[in-house]
């Protein structure tokens, strides 16, 4: 219990609650329960994005081709939707097929060609952009057959069918990185690669893995996402990479690699999402919103970094470095 | 910077100035080559900012926001009764505070620059969103399109401030205990440190350095299009890194020259011309640039011989 309190996600999650109740009070309209649907609808794809994220930044890597992948996958969608033999096992299955495709490529360059993330993903990024924009020529795929977006719309037992969705993302990546080889794998790599290597991990099959089940993931957002907005839009969702990899920050996961978990992540979104909702409801003008979410995004990133320097000093009292360091300047 | 590699690039710029001169009868004039390295001197000043933090194993992704946001400065404080020069200044001296900015993040804090920079970005550009409301300002006077419409000589006057900066930079990096300094940081941090290097000053110069440059590139830019936009310099930032690692910049740092990084910088710049001449769509050349970035990297870190510093495990 003791444990639990101290944690990141518990912190996190009285922050939203402090929040959500410092604006209920500032504003009227946010808790009714339209505007909190609409919370959770729009933070629905990035929970599902952010899970893919939280591995990859636990591995110690980036992915910033997130949002370019999920465009090409809801694009993926679209077009069998559309067509007249579409149906919703057929369009899952597909929207999982092109993001593991994409997900492959990641992958492959980043695991076995020895490309940076970074640079692997920024080239990706402009692949995958570039081509769905020839491709489509920029047109969007309007109106999507009710079917596909009852996804978000109908409703089970009280909620959208997509949170079910989502929940079972987010358990399913809990359960992968609690519980399974390959989850823990995913830390040791990110914590202490050359020590990963020594037990025995091997370190490209897991980042292989990693940046596939990241690929998926934006798979299953593509579809989600198709489905809430009701069309594809070819050049949407720009710098969407920015918003997961902060919320994935802000819930916890270790900028530095080595620890985080889905739970966080599920939290640092519906965080940001309410800093936009609030925002909005609040009447701060547009312009200051992008000026807003960098300031925040800069100072979660900073804090996060200090909290982890802090934490090593005090794991690690014994460093050969600092002990040199310290005979450094006794020389001196 | 490795000779193999050199003679890579040459032969490359060679072959596609080659193939576009057949391609189209009207690359090869003199006036289209002008116009090459007019695009060059722009997203070339940019690139040798971003090139100078690779070489400290570091990025700048604020490039573009920084270039956006100085245009910007300049429009107001001209507007708001600055003459010129001093708004020139004012606009360049903001420019340098960006870097300073980011540099205090990255060297004094440690935070990671990749995010970091991503982050710093954002913020810059919603400073230009709040000043300017996403519109593109206009009204400069007449004396400040010199820079980028001007000409000396027959020759754009940007190429020839691209040109001082290339020298300049070579001569730094290459002749100064300051580009020495650079480089064993990018290679070694830690040998650096224990050698006497003040890593941290190091580091935040390369980026200030860089805020600086893409605030002159932004200058020659709005001086160019005759505007200023937040979204002026948007569409360069993947080309500089591109045309930086394309030029031999080692992504991990310490190796890279401003020679190569100027090849690179050439071989893209030829590339869109070119392409834009045989008539290839703008969202193909955006996937081309994807291509050509990884594929170089690719054969940067995996089929070249690295004969140069061994990097430790840590």
């Amino acid at each position: 219990m003791k444990h639990f309190v101290k944690s990141r996600e518990f912190t996190l999650f009285i922050m939203i609650l402090v929040f959500g109740i410092l604006v209920s009070i500032l504003s009227p309209a946010f808790l009714t329960g339209n505007n909190l649907s609409n919370i959770l609808n729009n933070s629905i794809p990035n929970i599902i994005l952010g899970c893919g994220m939280t591995m990859v930044i636990i591995t110690g890597g980036i992915e910033i081709a997130v949002g370019a992948e999920m465009v090409v996958c809801s694009f993926v969608v679209g077009t069998i939707a559309k067509s007249s033999s579409g149906n919703l096992l057929l369009v899952f299955l597909a929207a999982l097929a092109a993001g593991m495709l994409l997900g492959m490529i990641n992958g492959s360059l980043i695991a076995i060609l020895n490309v940076p993330p970074i640079i692997a993903t920024l080239g990706t990024l402009n692949i995958y952009r570039g081509g769905l924009l020839y491709a489509t020529s920029g047109k969007w795929i309007m109106s999507l057959p009710s079917w596909l977006t009852g996804l978000t719309r109908d409703r089970f037992l009280g909620l959208p069918v997509s949170v079910y969705l989502v929940t079972l993302v987010v358990l399913l990546t809990t359960g992968i990185l609690k519980y399974t080889k390959f989850g823990r794998s995913i830390y040791a790599v990110g914590g202490n690669e050359e020590a990963a290597f020594r037990v025995g991990i091997h370190k490209k099959k897991t980042l292989f893995g990693v940046y596939v089940y990241a690929g998926v993931m934006c798979g299953i957002a593509g579809l989600v996402n198709a489905a809430r907005v009701g069309n594809v839009q070819p050049n949407g969702s720009v710098n969407l990479e920015m918003t997961i990899v902060a919320a994935v920050v802000m819930g916890g996961t270790s900028i530095l690699g080595g620890s985080g978990t889905a739970i966080g992540t599920v939290l640092g979104v519906i965080m940001m999402t309410l800093i936009d909702n609030v925002l909005i409801l609040l009447y701060v003008p547009t312009y200051w919103q992008k000026f807003a979410l960098g300031a925040i995004l800069i100072i979660t990133i900073t804090m996060n970094v200090i909290q982890e320097l802090y934490l090593k000093k005090k794991q690690m009292p014994i460093d050969v470095d600092e002990e040199l360091e310290g005979l450094e300047v006794k020389t001196l | 910077m490795k000779k193999s590699n050199t003679i890579l690039l040459v032969a490359l710029l060679a072959g596609l100035g080659i193939y576009f001169s057949i391609a189209s009868k009207y690359f090869l004039s003199l006036g289209n080559l002008l116009s090459i390295t007019e695009h060059m001197a722009e997203f070339g000043i940019m690139s040798m900012g971003m090139m100078l933090t690779i070489l400290v194993s570091g990025i700048d992704l604020t490039v573009s926001s920084v270039c956006g946001l100085t245009s910007i400065v300049i429009i107001s404080v001209m507007k708001a009764g600055l003459p010129m020069p001093a708004a020139i200044l004012t606009g360049l001296c903001a420019a340098l505070l960006m870097g300073s900015f980011t540099g205090l993040f990255v060297a004094k804090l440690g935070v990671p620059p990749m995010l970091l920079t991503l982050a710093m970005s954002m913020l810059f550009t919603g400073i230009s969103y709040v000043i300017c409301e996403g519109n593109a300002l206009s009204g400069f006077p007449e004396a400040y399109y010199f820079l980028g419409q001007g000409e000396v000589l027959g020759i754009p006057a940007q190429t020839w401030l691209f040109t001082a900066i290339v020298v300049l930079m070579f001569v730094l990096l290459r002749f100064t205990p300051w580009g020495l300094k650079i480089y064993a940081v990018g290679n070694n941090p830690k040998a650096a440190q224990y050698s006497g290097t003040a890593v941290t000053k190091v580091v935040m110069s390369a980026y200030i350095i860089s805020g600086l440059l893409a605030g002159v590139a932004g200058v020659v830019m709005s001086s160019r299009v005759a505007s200023a936009r937040l979204d002026l310099g948007s569409s360069y930032q993947t080309n500089c890194i591109a045309a930086a690692v394309l030029g031999g910049t080692s992504i991990s740092g310490g190796e890279g020259s401003p020679v190569g990084t100027f090849l690179g910088v050439t071989i893209l710049s030829m590339l869109s011309n070119g392409l834009n001449h045989v008539g290839v769509s703008s969202f193909i050349q955006q996937l081309i640039i994807g291509v050509t970035l990884v594929t170089v990297v690719i054969i940067n870190s995996n089929l070249l011989p690295t004969f140069s510093r061994t990097k430790t495990a840590n």
